[in-house]
């Protein structure tokens, strides 16, 4: 039978989203995402909220997540880890910082 | 019409739930460098502040930021000497010194009500030593035009990418330069 590529692409499921802040440190999250395939691409120095952050884009093929982290000394550290991929990544991804938590 | 802030977070989170709850909306998006003296090196986190080390100093964040040696700042065509203070602890609104930055803002509008979410993007610094020509206009304190090596920091922008939230592709994001809305300026 023959099957074209967009008939393979419909039957993929659609990415989702999914942002959240833990309390986890950021190379800890980083080290998950290396883990999981996730390659980081680049870095920033950005200001939002009155704070300073620095974001990393980390990527795996269409998939991204970036996680920003406050900069400065402040305690506790939770890094916003901000994802868009497919729902059983964001599910690897939540599972495995559940499990570090 | 109601106009509300959100964080990263709650930004993501809102758009999630409306592509779940399958709303029609558009989100939009505006990027505009800004050089407007915002941030100056005496302002920024030490990780931030390390990149610059080379050629400034500081005892910490909001401490006076002086040069640690000559150097030319290639985007603003400025030459700094050894010990100029580049921004003071007691104007830290007013860097001599200023890095440039993208200002992203994020927005969409649903059953009357808009959300916003902005971020700023600082320029990164590169700092080399290059041959470059040294004129009058660069600093009042020049004698004569001249070719020296010296230290060059330059301002580079950031790629596309850091710009941007990554969203679905069925999400129509819809870029703007300026909205004629006042609540959205």
């Amino acid at each position: 039978m023959f099957i074209s590529k967009s008939m393979i692409f419909s039957t993929l499921p659609e990415k989702k989203l999914k942002s959240i802040s833990v309390f986890i440190p950021e190379e800890v999250v980083c080290a998950s995402l290396e883990k999981i395939g996730f390659v980081q691409e680049d870095s920033a120095t950005t200001s939002s909220d009155g704070k300073f952050w620095r974001k990393m884009l980390y990527v795996k093929g269409e998939e991204a997540v970036s996680v920003s982290e406050e900069l400065g000394d402040y305690w506790p550290k939770d890094p916003i880890i901000s994802i868009c991929g497919l729902p059983s990544t964001i599910k690897t991804i939540l599972g495995d910082l559940d499990a570090i938590i | 019409m109601p106009s509300f802030e959100c964080n990263e977070t709650q930004f993501i989170e809102n758009i999630s739930r409306l592509l779940d709850s399958e709303n029609r909306f558009v989100v939009n998006r505006r990027v505009q460098v800004y050089d407007d003296r915002r941030y100056g090196p005496a302002g920024i986190p030490d990780e931030a502040f390390m990149q610059f080390s080379s050629i400034l100093t500081r005892k910490g964040q909001r401490s006076s930021v002086y040069a640690k040696t000559h150097f030319l700042d290639d985007y603003h065509h400025k030459v700094y000497f050894l010990q100029d203070l580049l921004h003071s602890s007691s104007k830290l609104k007013y860097p001599i010194l200023h890095i440039p930055y993208y200002k992203v803002e994020y927005s969409f509008r649903i059953w009357g009500s808009s959300y916003h979410y902005s971020f700023d993007v600082l320029f990164k610094p590169k700092i080399s030593i290059e041959q470059k020509k040294i004129t009058k206009k660069m600093d009042p304190r020049i004698g004569e035009e001249s070719v020296m090596l010296i230290h060059v920091l330059q301002f580079e922008p950031q790629q596309e990418k850091m710009l941007s939230i990554n969203l679905p592709k069925k999400v129509l994001i819809l870029d703007f330069k300026k909205a004629n809305n006042p609540l959205e300026n």
